[in-house]
């Protein structure tokens, strides 16, 4: 032993037993990783490159689960896009759907009914609550938070029934189609409403005292992968996280498509940009989603259902069956629960598209992801991931 | 009814707060990280090399002052291709320009503070080759370039590309997210970024052969087969790595 290198100052663990970088893939089949991100799609892995425990480079492998919808579609009439738009998330495919829908409705020159128009504006709302709630119990899973994740679970479920009650079954169904939407609120749908109301508000009570007012939170979430705004605007983060960041960037206030205009809601943004803050502003956007459902409901209820008039119609005049759509070009987003969701649309002017792009904020997360978390600990990769809510079906598409 | 905005708060008394007050050493020994006496220090630590000063300095979270870009601002900033610009039916802005010009146009259309220019909500590549095994691609890069305001929008077309080696300069230096956005325009389409700092596929496996998302790329499942049985075949369309590994 040569006390002359020994007694050298090391600067970690690592370099004192040799182990300088530690090169570890966290792929899909990790035990931790599919418990956290299997509502998501779970295709994602991290090649985390470690420095004892620290993270000294992190690289996010996409793809896995990669269905070439973008080719696919290209060969089929318009609509027939809508499976796999609805496939881009879970309990967010509506959104997507009626994203996809306002675009074709653009470039096709299609009017859509006005209750229609409400009934999407609430079905987004709806499917927000249900995603955010995922998104919620992932990040309690992350970091352990047991009664939390099993309360938010719960509430997930309420969620999604009413969701369901709204678009009479699954998310993944074709509920929003070019012109309109496929069927009413279920009759029963306003005692529906209230109960699962009252329901999603002992949740979120639930979730301050569990998750944002609890010890475990300051310890595991406060200051943990901060991202700055100006990165977060470099990198095209969107959505809560970047409004986390404290940028006020909300497409229902700044370029209000749907019935988004009319109503009053207010945008949460945060102060650090950090793992507390993408919490504490989704959780903060269920409670302003709640409040937009009771407009929309009202509303819905002043058109009057299944009485005549324009109020009742719920599609217009569309031959959905090869859509001939006219020459040109049609790019536009609107704010999905995980960021803005774009869609450019390039029609030759024949049943077939030429080109039908979608714009997955996830996709610009998981690239964002490395940014935030460079010199943070090996722990905190899961619950900034579920943070992030990096779904597969848009990273991979 | 405009929307407010909030600050989400954060809890100031309990336990929570108590955990907050104690020191930062002292937390990273309760929870057993003794490695780390500093479980987080603050500022700068996030950002990595290759998002340095530049980018970070020449991107306003304000939109700068002045009025917004319209279509007369940018007749007088490019007269040459003022042509080229029109709005189209979504009420975007679009600017076609060829691709000899690009670099320079998207240079000034970042960098002009008046203009504001400084998110890349997309960028992605349009095929207008008819689809006939024979016919060379026809690309098209689109850009989708967004104030940060969210306010005015306008589509950036480059035209005139290579068709047999479509090639343009990066615009990661420009706008740091468009790195995986070239690598998945170069893994669908085969377009080359020059100057992109990791060029390679991002989607497809890596030794995948040809560039799907051209109108010259069947994905017949004969087609499909017959490619991975033999992957030394080319493909209609040119594949952007040469062979396969």
């Amino acid at each position: 032993m040569s006390a002359s290198s020994d007694t050298l100052p090391s600067k970690t663990l690592s370099d004192r037993l040799g182990f300088r970088a530690t090169v570890v893939e966290l792929g899909h089949t990790h035990p931790t990783v599919r418990r956290v991100m299997g509502g998501v799609g779970n295709t994602l892995s991290f090649l985390v490159t470690l420095d004892d425990d620290r993270i000294e480079a992190l690289e996010v492998e996409i793809g896995a689960g990669h269905r070439g919808f973008e080719k696919e579609v290209e060969s089929r009439p318009w609509h027939e896009a809508l499976p796999y738009v609805a496939r881009l998330g879970y309990a967010s495919g509506p959104i997507a759907q009626i994203g996809y829908c306002l675009a074709l409705e653009r470039l096709a020159g299609l009017a859509v009914p006005v209750r229609a128009t409400w009934l999407r504006t609430l079905v987004c709302e709806l499917a927000r609550i249900t995603d955010h709630l995922a998104r919620i119990a992932a990040l309690a899973t992350a970091i352990g938070a047991g009664a939390a994740e099993r309360a938010v679970q719960q509430g997930e479920l309420v969620a999604m029934k009413l969701l369901a009650a709204a678009i009479g079954g699954s998310p993944l169904g074709e509920w929003a189609l070019p012109g309109g939407v496929a069927c009413d609120l279920r009759a029963d749908f306003a005692d529906h409403w209230t109960r699962a109301r009252s329901a999603l508000e002992g949740t979120l009570s639930r979730v301050d005292r569990l998750l944002l007012a609890h010890p475990m939170a300051a310890l595991r979430l406060v200051d943990v992968a901060p991202l700055s705004a100006e990165l977060c605007m470099a990198l095209g983060v969107t959505g809560p996280c970047l409004r986390a960041a404290g940028v006020a960037l909300d497409l229902r206030r700044d370029a209000p498509q749907l019935a988004y205009a009319e109503l009053e809601f207010d945008v949460p943004i945060g102060t650090r940009g950090d793992d507390y803050d993408r919490l504490a502003v989704v959780v903060e956007e269920i409670r302003q989603s709640l409040r937009l459902g009771d407009q929309c409901l009202r509303r819905l209820a002043e058109l009057g259902a299944g009485s005549k008039g324009e109020g009742a119609s719920l599609r217009g005049p569309v031959a959905a069956a090869n859509l001939a759509v006219p020459a040109g070009e049609v790019a536009l987003s609107i704010e999905s629960s995980t960021g803005e969701l774009g869609f450019f649309l390039v029609s030759d002017g024949g049943v077939l598209p030429r080109r039908i792009r979608c714009r997955a904020p996830s996709f610009f997360h998981a690239q964002a992801l490395p940014a935030a978390l460079v010199r943070a600990h090996l722990d905190d990769l899961l619950p900034t991931a579920a943070a992030f809510h990096l779904v597969s079906g848009e990273c991979d598409r | 009814m405009p929307a407010q905005i909030v600050v989400v708060k954060r809890p100031r008394g309990g336990l929570f707060a108590l955990v907050r007050s104690v020191p930062a050493w002292l937390r990273a020994f309760w929870i057993g990280d003794a490695a780390a006496p500093v479980r987080r220090s603050t500022a700068a630590r996030t950002t990595p090399q290759r998002f340095d000063a530049k980018t970070e300095g020449s991107a306003p979270i304000a939109p700068a002052a002045g009025t917004p870009p319209d279509e007369e601002s940018l007749r007088a900033l490019f007269p040459e291709h003022a042509g080229r610009l029109d709005r189209t039916r979504d009420g975007m802005l679009r600017l076609e320009i060829p691709a000899t010009d690009a670099a320079a146009v998207l240079r000034r259309l970042r960098e002009e503070a008046a203009l504001g220019f400084d998110r890349l909500r997309d960028l992605t590549v349009v095929d207008r080759a008819t689809g006939a095994a024979t016919e060379p691609s026809r690309l098209e890069i689109v850009y989708l370039l967004v104030e940060s305001t969210g306010g005015t929008a306008l589509r950036v077309h480059v035209t005139g590309l290579d068709p047999e080696a479509p090639e343009i300069a990066t615009g990661v230096p420009l706008w740091p997210g468009a790195e995986w956005l070239e690598r998945e325009a170069y893994d669908l389409f085969g377009v080359r970024f020059r100057g992109h700092p990791g060029l390679q596929r991002i989607l497809l496996p890596i030794d995948f052969d040809g560039s799907p998302l051209r109108k010259g790329f069947f994905h017949a499942p004969a087609e499909r087969v017959q490619t991975e049985t033999e992957p030394t075949t080319p493909t209609a369309s040119a594949p952007p790595k040469g062979g396969s590994a």
